[in-house]
């Protein structure tokens, strides 16, 4: 086998195939077609006996029905007489059942329309042995030049000498043998499945290049998807027929879109990677072996397509490829041997954690799954720096716990009339996804935030949200709430144990300093809008509202120690302001409000005393710097 | 292995140095799949529940095949098509059962063959060994379904002692149905001497599976045959009354067909009898 001159064939067959299709009209008159068997009529019992005694001499003797009709030296029935041919007729029918009962089973999993067909005829090949394409080798090259045919018709801009489809195919084609194992019976019944998937990846490839005129891809980054995604996806085929049905079933629907996930991460990686190469395959290969291998397992819970559907594995692949791109190392041992159980344990980890949660059930569970793995992919190395004892799988997993356990309790807890509390009843599942992300963004950039045995961003999420649920009247949306919660986050991890760690009440070690001060803010914008709305001429709402929050949040990174012993004292604060506010409206807008609150906040946190009219004063007129 | 890819590699260069292949190549295979998936759609799917009404069906899909054979005719490296295309018609012609059409299987099979045997070697395998058993497979099965031994032959009771004289006629009929037969049979029989299906398994199963059809119902017939001989000679008031007119030699020679060839696998073949187990050898384990 020389596979240059195998590639050089299908080089030639493509440029051949712009001017024509020869190789096609080849593949129409050579593949398998259906022929008919002959269909005679049945004969009469006594015929049935003949041929039934014909080919079963031996059983002639041994029952006296047969030896009463059968001549046994001449081979042919003696007599026809009724009774005789119809005793002999019924202990024939006896020995077919048995026959019948041993063969039971054998064709219990053959597909209808193949059992209709074997009934009837047979699929048969064109050419005999010595002239049969002899190899899954060169069956794979007819398979590319046939994919690759289709594509000439549909943009034959594609191919040309040295163009960039014909160099993908080509690549493709040096890649093949990377399917086939050294022992080459092993590979058995795989044969037609790693054609069927090899062409899959092919299609996606050349639908890539049809739709980004830029892309340029290597050689090795071809051999690299070919190795690390296409290869774990034949050798997941398990070998029970019962089973290949349904992994055949899944992987018809996830290879196209798994290729094309991968092609389009190749496309988006070109230029980033442009001088290096684009993957380890090694690493692609944990991700795709885990897929494709925990898709066929079935817990008492069900598999992790029930959990995800075909549509979020998709997703969750994605950022799972992401992950292996762009930080091989995180799926490589020191010495560069595959983890190969890691990103199964994810998987299933993130599946069970799903199920346990019912309001994270479908696509909102899928996003956040995908969503934490690609912030903590990103940012894997640099927060845990491989640390053996901080597994970056495991603080992925641990994380998702978190999150979904901290919005779960949060949107558990209704109102009395079953809707969700506060601000949480306005929130899409978009922005839900969105206030998680950024918590754990920053999170995730803070080295020693996440961790296996820390609980701080389960803290800030639930403190987060229990602020959300106190916003009754809807004074912020949800955008604002979010902008609000990643100053939090980034002052919390800027101030571990601070924000969300220390407690203001002996009763209760959950009421957080910065959800405490949260609250009280909140208290005093509500009551105001509760009593007289706009009318009222409160400014405490939307954008005033959210930039009193962010300083208050801003100023709790600063000397509270007045604060955390009387809270109440920024209850009171605001309360002053807001009554100036109402009472000289025409001096006392919104700006001039913030303009006052941000500058003596961070003292009344600190001292504990509101300020003198002088100094409002002196901060309402002091000529900005 | 060798050749098949030198054979790939130089038809690939013989394109481009000609630049023949056009459009239209590109339309008539697409074509050719076309009309052989629909072939098979409809005797796997169709013909089984509506044997009457797919045979117009099956008549316009071989119609459709012949004219598309007849027009590449004569077109130099077209022939392997026109053969496909010949088979097609071949089949549908044969499985609509239509005794009108008796003819034009006729045609396409020999127009096929003819072209099979210019090719020589070079023939497409499959097709061309299809083409060379068709004929005799549709008359046995046309032969087979026409006579109808089961409801004629399966009904002679010489014991009855009731309408003997209908029952003789009855058995020289069948005994010349189950001669026809066997000449069909023969035909059948003497295809194993194709070189071609040795090396030829998914051919060498289509042709055993149906050889097996063909000789049970066979020997099945004419054992049964064999069996009403032996009744009616143990009746011997019968034959006082009217000769039956077949020796029991004469009935179990509808079991005989003669010699095939001259040897047989490195054997000498012999004479070779249908309900002889060890023939045809190529289908013996």
């Amino acid at each position: 086998m020389n596979p240059t001159l195998i590639i050089s064939g299908i080089q030639a067959t493509l440029r051949a195939a712009q001017a024509g299709a020869q190789l096609y009209g080849e593949h129409a008159r050579d593949r398998k077609v259906f022929l008919p068997d002959l269909e005679l009529p049945e004969g009469s019992r006594a015929a049935q006996l003949v041929v039934f005694l014909k080919d079963k001499p031996q059983l002639a003797g041994a029952a006296s029905a047969f030896s009463a009709l059968w001549d046994a030296e001449n081979r042919e029935l003696k007599s026809t007489k009724p009774e005789l041919v119809d005793a002999a007729y019924t202990v024939m029918l006896q020995h077919k059942a048995k026959q019948q009962l041993l063969d039971q089973g054998k064709e219990e999993n053959e597909a209808k329309f193949e059992a209709d067909m074997l009934a009837s005829g047979r699929m048969v090949e064109q050419w005999r042995e010595e002239r049969q394409p002899p190899s899954a080798f060169v069956r794979m090259a007819l398979t590319l030049t046939d994919i690759g045919l289709e594509f000439i018709q549909a943009d034959p801009t594609l191919f040309g000498i040295g163009s960039r489809g014909e160099k993908m195919i080509v690549a493709f084609a040096h890649s093949m043998s990377a399917l086939i194992p050294d022992d080459v019976s092993a590979f058995g019944s795989k044969a037609n499945f790693a054609d069927r998937v090899l062409g899959i990846f092919l299609r996606a490839g050349l639908g890539s290049l049809t739709g980004n005129a830029n892309i340029v891809l290597k050689n090795e980054d071809i051999a690299g998807l070919i190795q690390g995604v296409t290869k774990p996806m034949i050798d997941a085929l398990p070998e029970s027929i019962a089973d290949q049905m349904r992994y055949r079933e899944l992987v018809d629907a996830l290879a196209g879109p798994c290729a094309e996930a991968a092609f389009a991460l190749l496309a988006e990686n070109t230029e980033d990677f442009f001088g290096k190469d684009f993957a380890d395959d090694k690493a692609l290969g944990v991700v795709t072996s885990a897929l494709f291998e925990d898709i066929q397992r079935a817990t008492h819970d069900g598999s992790i397509v029930d959990v995800f559907n075909e549509q979020g594995l998709i997703r969750i692949y994605q950022a799972g490829l992401r992950v292996a791109i762009e930080r091989p190392a995180l799926f490589l041992g020191t010495d560069h041997s595959t983890k190969t159980d890691l990103f199964k344990e994810l998987l299933s980890g993130s599946a069970a954690t799903l199920s346990a949660h019912p309001r994270f059930e479908g696509p909102i569970g899928t996003a956040l799954a995908a969503m934490i793995l690609d912030v903590i992919g990103e940012n894997a190395s640099a927060l845990f720096k491989l640390d053996p004892a901080e597994p970056w799988e495991e603080i992925a997993g641990i994380a998702l716990e978190q999150i979904t356990t901290s919005l779960s309790t949060a949107l558990e807890t209704l109102d009395e009339d079953g809707t969700l509390k506060g601000a949480l009843k306005a929130f899409s599942d978009r922005q839900l996804l969105e206030l998680a992300r950024i918590i754990l963004q920053q999170a995730a950039q803070t080295p020693g935030m996440l961790g296996v045995q820390t609980s701080e961003l389960q803290a800030i999420i639930g403190g987060i949200a229990k602020a959300m649920a106190a916003d009754d009247n809807l004074l912020l949306s949800p955008d604002e709430w979010i902008t609000i919660a990643g100053v939090a986050a980034e002052k919390a991890a800027a101030n571990p144990g601070r924000l969300f760690g220390l407690s203001v009440s002996g009763d209760d070690p959950g009421q957080a300093l910065a959800l405490s001060v949260i609250q009280s803010v909140l208290k005093v914008a509500s009551e105001t809008w509760t009593q007289k709305g706009r009318a009222g001429q409160s400014v405490l709402f939307g954008k005033t509202l959210e930039k009193v929050l962010e300083a208050s949040i801003e100023a709790l990174a600063g000397n509270v120690a007045a604060a955390v012993k009387q809270p109440e004292v920024v209850d009171r604060f605001l309360e002053r302001l807001k009554d100036k506010s109402v009472a000289a409206p025409e001096k006392f807008g919104s700006d001039a409000m913030l303009k006052v609150f941000r500058g003596l906040v961070g003292n009344v946190l600190a001292a504990g005393k509101l300020p003198t009219e002088d100094e409002i004063e002196a901060i309402l007129f002091a000529k900005e710097a | 292995m060798k050749k098949r890819l030198v054979t790939f590699v130089f038809g690939v260069g013989v394109l481009i140095l000609f630049g023949c292949a056009t459009v239209k190549d590109v339309q008539r295979a697409t074509d050719l799949i076309r009309t052989d998936n629909e072939l098979t759609r409809l005797l796997v799917e169709v013909r089984p529940k509506d044997q009457e009404g797919s045979a117009t069906y099956l008549i316009g899909i071989a119609t459709h095949a012949q004219t598309e054979a007849e027009s590449l005719e004569g077109l130099r490296g077209k022939e392997a098509d026109a053969i496909a295309y010949y088979r097609i018609a071949a089949t549908a012609y044969w499985k609509s059962g239509a005794p009108e059409v008796v003819d034009d299987l006729f045609e396409a099979t020999l127009s096929g063959m003819n072209l099979c045997a210019e090719l020589k070697e070079a023939g497409p395998d499959r097709d061309c060994m299809f083409l060379q058993l068709v004929i005799p497979f549709a008359g046995l099965e046309s032969l087979a379904n026409g006579v109808n031994l089961k409801d004629t032959l399966g009904k002679i009771d010489f014991y009855d002692n009731k309408d003997t004289a209908i029952e003789i006629e009855t058995m020289r009929n069948a005994f010349g149905d189950l001669e026809k037969a066997r000449e069909l049979i023969k035909k059948i029989y003497q295809f194993e001497t194709d070189d071609r299906l040795k090396k030829h398994p998914g051919m060498r199963e289509y042709y055993c599976s149906n050889v097996e059809k063909a000789r049970n119902y066979h020997i099945g017939h004419t054992g049964e045959l064999i069996g009403k001989v032996n009744d009616y000679d143990q009746r011997p008031a019968l034959q006082d009354a009217s000769p039956l007119g077949i020796t029991i030699e004469q009935a179990r020679a509808l079991n005989t067909i003669g010699q095939i060839s001259e040897m047989f696998m490195g054997e000498p073949a012999g004479e070779l009898k249908i309900d002889d187990d060890r023939y045809p050898k190529i289908c013996r384990p």
